[in-house]
Order: structure tokens, then C-alpha cells, then sequence
């Protein structure tokens, strides 16, 4: 029992000590990135004891300033759900993060250990429902500012969330069809074939429509550009957090960089294999032509981790370089996008994946 | 008193004063999250019962999307600025109203004492309430009935865009 209950706690330490790290991070790559795709040099001048680190102590630096902010609360607010809304927000964020799976089976103490916080048989469903949850907090904060901007920026978030989370949820059905499970430990352990003998099985090469039309929906789930329009700072100033300063703030803040690293972890998880690293079995790496090279379980493990975690990287950096380099779409177009081109895709892609099974 | 029992009057409880909370609350931004509130301890409930995709489908349905268009027109009429505190129920819609609820107790007591009543977790199959069990009932022995009920959706949908648009 609490053997049981010590790994479970660790786990959870493990997995949410990532996403804790991985947040101050990311501010750092957003800022930093941003600067260099727009030729300048970015922050450099927080140090500390003269070391500059390229930056890194920004993050630092930005948590202190809005510490020691004032916390206004605005005439006009509905002071309850005022207060409510940055913990709605951020509080679904995080609980996505517990399923991912971050490796195979362990043997520890005579038992085996799943890599994964919770195991739950309803998989990817349980993503969505909680998924949709955040968008709850983004209304009431918008709502509760007693601000025209910051309703307007409610309104569209919701609109466009409701709207993209059909496609979010219809990409995936293909993956689940091809794959034949919902749970995501299944998913990944069922990327780990080859097709041909030599191309890894992962969702990506399974289905390929499936992981452009998951892409587009997350990046609009996350409210993140082109499709940060509830935020939309040229039209409606900042959106539903217009009104929110020092920590409140913060709270949305990190709960976007939150909802971005949970996108990139859940693309890297159904897309691209998970923990999966090409030709790397168990016992070792089994080449197409024959070749094998033995490594010991720990090693395994090991690289199987830092490709999840590179893979993640990755498209946590695909979400700045996108934000900086697309320019937002108008409104009416993301939702023509969202229900006359994502959703027939993706009913299309469904249509196209069953027939393929049935004559198989 | 097992955990599970625990967590069924825990769940339960809440269940119900959430649901007092939503017919009685006079702001009515606070009505709509005390049904998604309700809508979670149902879901709790399911999860108690085994029926995992039903709960998992009871908050993305109902609490995820259903309820975001209840508060999205809420906002959008810019209700919901009312004070706090509970409403004052009295007028004669209330005696309709409890007598409608009595009914449909009863009802519903007349339905569900037709089925035997007996301890059957024990006799459970393995998938039970998992995606792949619930998709061959739905899909393979009520197909029909399934269909017909999309359809019945389908009908209402395009009979609320007639209505609601002049020219298509």
C-alpha cells in the first residue's frame, strides 16, 4: 500500500517536475526565439553574479516583477468568479498531463512499474473531457471583467474551442481505428511496429491527414497564433485576461505555455510514437538489414525518455515559430476553416480509414 | 464504511445540492456552473459504477460542450449580473412544478423497480463499460435504435436553423 502509494507519488513528481521545467523554459525560447526570428538580440541583461546565460534568467526575473505587482481588481468585477477564473484555467492544464505515458514497463522491487501516472482505460476520451473544461475558465475571466474587450475575447474563445474540438476529436478516430485501442499506452506500444520492414508505424506515416488536421486543432485549442484571436491584442487589446494583473496574470500565462507543452506532448505521443525511437526494441536496436546491438534495460529506458522529451522540444518550439512567423487569421475565416474544411477532412479521413480496414 | 461508499454519499450529495443550486440561485451565470458541477458528480457516480466511457462522455458532452453554449448565450445576452443569493419561489408555478417533479418521480420508481435489484459487480464482464463493449451494444445490437436517434438529431438541428434563418 504504500509502496503503491510512494510510486504513484513519484511518478507524479517526475511528470509534473518536467512541466514545471519545462514552463520557465519555454517563456525563455518564446522570448528569445521571437528575437531571432525578428533579427534582434532579445533579453540578455538579467545576470546574476555577472552570468547572463544567453537570457535564462529572464524567467526569473519576469516571476519577481509580477510578484512584487499590484493585484488590481476592477471596480466593475464580479469579484468571485473574478478570482475563480486563473484557477479554472490552469487547473485542466495540468490534469491532461497525467496520462501521458513517459516509457514502457519498469521492474522495480519485484513489481512492474508503468511509466505513466494514471493508466486509464478511456484514454484520449479523458483528454477531451478535460480539455474542454479549460475553455471555462477563459469565459469567466472575460466575462467576470466587467470589460467589453475582455467579453468579446470570451465570446470568441469559446466559439472557437467548441468549434475545433470536433476536429480535435474526429483526427484522432482514424489513429484509434488503424491502431485498434483508446488507451494511450496501447497507442504507443502499437507505433513501435514497422510498416515495410523498415519505416517506424507511427501515426504520423499511418495518418498523415489525421496528424495535420490534430496539428491545426491543437494549435486552435491552445489559442495560440494564427489562431489567437480571443486574445487578439491589434482588435480587442488583450482579450479575456485584459483585465487580470501580477500573479492572476501569471496564471494564464502559464496556463497557455501549460495547454502548449500538454499539445506537444499529446502530438509527439499519438503522431510520432511516444517514447518510441526508431529500430529500438526492448532488448536493444533490431536494424531492417538484421543487425542488432544488445543494451541493458536501464539504457532502454533511458533513450526512450530523452526521445519522448526531444519530440515534445520540438513541437513545443514549433508552437513560437509558428506564432512569429503566421500572421492571425480574421474571424470569419477561422471559423469557415474550423466547420467547412477541418470537419469534412476529417470525416473524410474516417470514411476513407474504415473502408481501408474492411477491404484489408 | 468502504471507500467506495464514501465516495458514492459524497458524490451523491453534492449531485443533489448542485441540482437544488441550479433551480434556486438567482444569478444565473452561477445557475449554469452549478449544473456543471452536477454534471461532474454525475460522471463520479458513473466512474463508481464502471461505466467509464459514460462518464468520460458525461463531461465532454454535457459538461464540455453543451454547457459552454448555455453560458456562451448567457454572456452574449449579458445576463447574469444579478445579485447574489437565492430566488423567491413564490408563486403558483411551484406548486405545478413540484407536482410535474412528484410525477416523474413515481415514474421513474415504476421504471426502474421492474428490473431486479442485486449486488452485480461481482458478475461483471472484464470490458465492462469500456469503449469497445459500449461500441458493440451501440453499434451492433441497437444499430437501429442508434440510428434513428441521429437521425431524430439531425431533423432538429435542420429544423432550428429553418426557424431561426430567414434565407438559406
Amino acid at each position: 500500500m504504500i509502496l503503491d502509494l510512494s510510486i504513484v507519488t513519484v511518478k507524479f513528481l517526475l511528470a509534473f517536475g518536467g512541466l514545471f521545467t519545462l514552463l520557465p523554459l519555454m517563456v525563455w525560447a518564446e522570448r528569445k526565439g521571437s528575437a531571432y526570428i525578428q533579427d534582434r538580440p532579445g533579453p540578455n541583461r538579467a545576470a546574476i553574479l555577472g552570468f547572463r546565460l544567453g537570457g535564462l534568467f529572464h524567467p526569473l526575473a519576469d516571476v519577481l516583477k509580477l510578484l512584487s505587482k499590484e493585484s488590481v481588481l476592477p471596480e466593475k468585477a464580479d469579484r468571485f468568479y473574478y478570482l475563480l477564473a486563473p484557477l479554472l484555467v490552469m487547473i485542466p492544464a495540468m490534469m491532461t498531463f497525467v496520462v501521458i505515458p513517459f516509457g514502457e514497463t519498469i521492474d522495480l522491487f519485484g513489481r512492474t512499474i508503468t511509466l505513466q501516472v494514471a493508466n486509464l482505460n478511456v484514454g484520449f476520451l479523458y483528454i477531451f473531457a478535460i480539455s474542454s473544461l479549460g475553455v471555462f475558465g477563459i469565459m469567466l475571466a472575460g466575462w467576470s471583467s466587467g470589460n467589453k474587450f475582455a467579453l468579446m475575447g470570451s465570446l470568441r474563445s469559446s466559439a472557437q474551442m467548441v468549434s475545433y474540438e470536433l476536429s480535435l476529436g474526429l483526427s484522432i478516430v482514424g489513429l484509434v481505428m488503424v491502431l485498434g485501442s483508446t488507451d494511450l499506452n496501447v497507442l504507443v506500444s502499437g507505433q513501435g511496429k514497422m510498416l515495410w520492414g523498415f519505416l517506424p508505424a507511427w501515426g504520423i506515416f499511418l495518418q498523415p491527414l489525421g496528424f495535420i488536421l490534430f496539428v491545426v486543432a491543437i494549435f486552435a485549442e491552445t489559442n495560440r497564433n494564427p489562431f489567437d484571436l480571443p486574445e487578439g491584442e491589434s482588435e480587442i487589446v488583450a482579450g479575456y485576461h485584459l483585465e487580470y494583473s501580477s500573479m492572476r496574470f501569471a496564471a494564464f500565462f502559464m496556463a497557455e505555455y501549460a495547454n502548449m507543452c500538454v499539445g506537444a506532448a499529446l502530438i509527439a505521443t499519438l503522431f510520432l510514437g511516444g517514447w518510441q525511437f526508431p529500430y529500438l526494441q526492448s532488448g536493444g536496436f533490431v536494424f531492417p538489414g538484421g543487425d542488432t546491438i544488445a543494451l541493458s534495460p536501464l539504457t532502454v529506458i533511458l533513450i526512450r525518455l530523452a526521445s519522448l522529451t526531444v519530440k515534445i522540444l520540438f513541437f513545443c518550439w514549433l508552437f513560437i515559430w509558428v506564432r512569429w512567423t503566421l500572421p492571425r487569421f480574421r474571424y470569419d475565416r477561422l471559423m469557415r476553416l474550423g466547420w467547412k474544411v477541418m470537419l469534412p477532412l476529417a470525416l473524410a479521413n474516417i470514411a476513407v480509414t474504415g473502408i481501408y480496414l474492411v477491404l484489408q | 464504511m468502504t471507500w467506495e461508499q464514501f465516495f458514492f454519499w459524497l458524490f451523491a450529495l453534492l449531485a443533489v445540492g448542485t441540482a437544488l443550486m441550479v433551480i434556486s440561485l438567482r444569478n444565473t451565470l452561477s445557475c449554469a456552473f452549478s449544473l456543471i458541477l452536477c454534471f461532474m458528480n454525475l460522471a463520479g457516480l458513473f466512474v463508481l459504477l464502471q461505466a467509464h466511457f459514460v462518464a468520460a462522455a458525461q463531461i465532454l458532452v454535457y459538461a464540455g460542450a453543451i454547457m459552454v453554449l448555455f453560458i456562451f448565450v448567457i454572456m452574449l445576452l449579458n445576463a447574469g449580473h444579478e445579485k447574489w443569493g437565492f430566488l423567491d419561489h413564490r408563486d403558483s408555478g411551484q406548486v405545478i412544478a413540484v407536482m410535474v417533479a412528484l410525477l416523474t418521480v413515481v415514474g421513474l420508481i415504476a421504471a426502474i423497480s421492474q428490473f431486479p435489484v442485486s449486488p452485480a459487480v461481482a458478475s461483471l464482464p472484464q470490458d465492462f463499460g469500456q469503449i469497445a463493449s459500449v461500441a458493440r451494444v451501440m453499434f451492433a445490437q441497437y444499430l437501429v435504435a442508434f440510428e434513428l436517434t441521429s437521425v431524430l438529431l439531425l431533423v432538429a438541428i435542420i429544423g432550428a436553423v429553418l426557424l431561426a434563418k430567414r434565407v438559406i
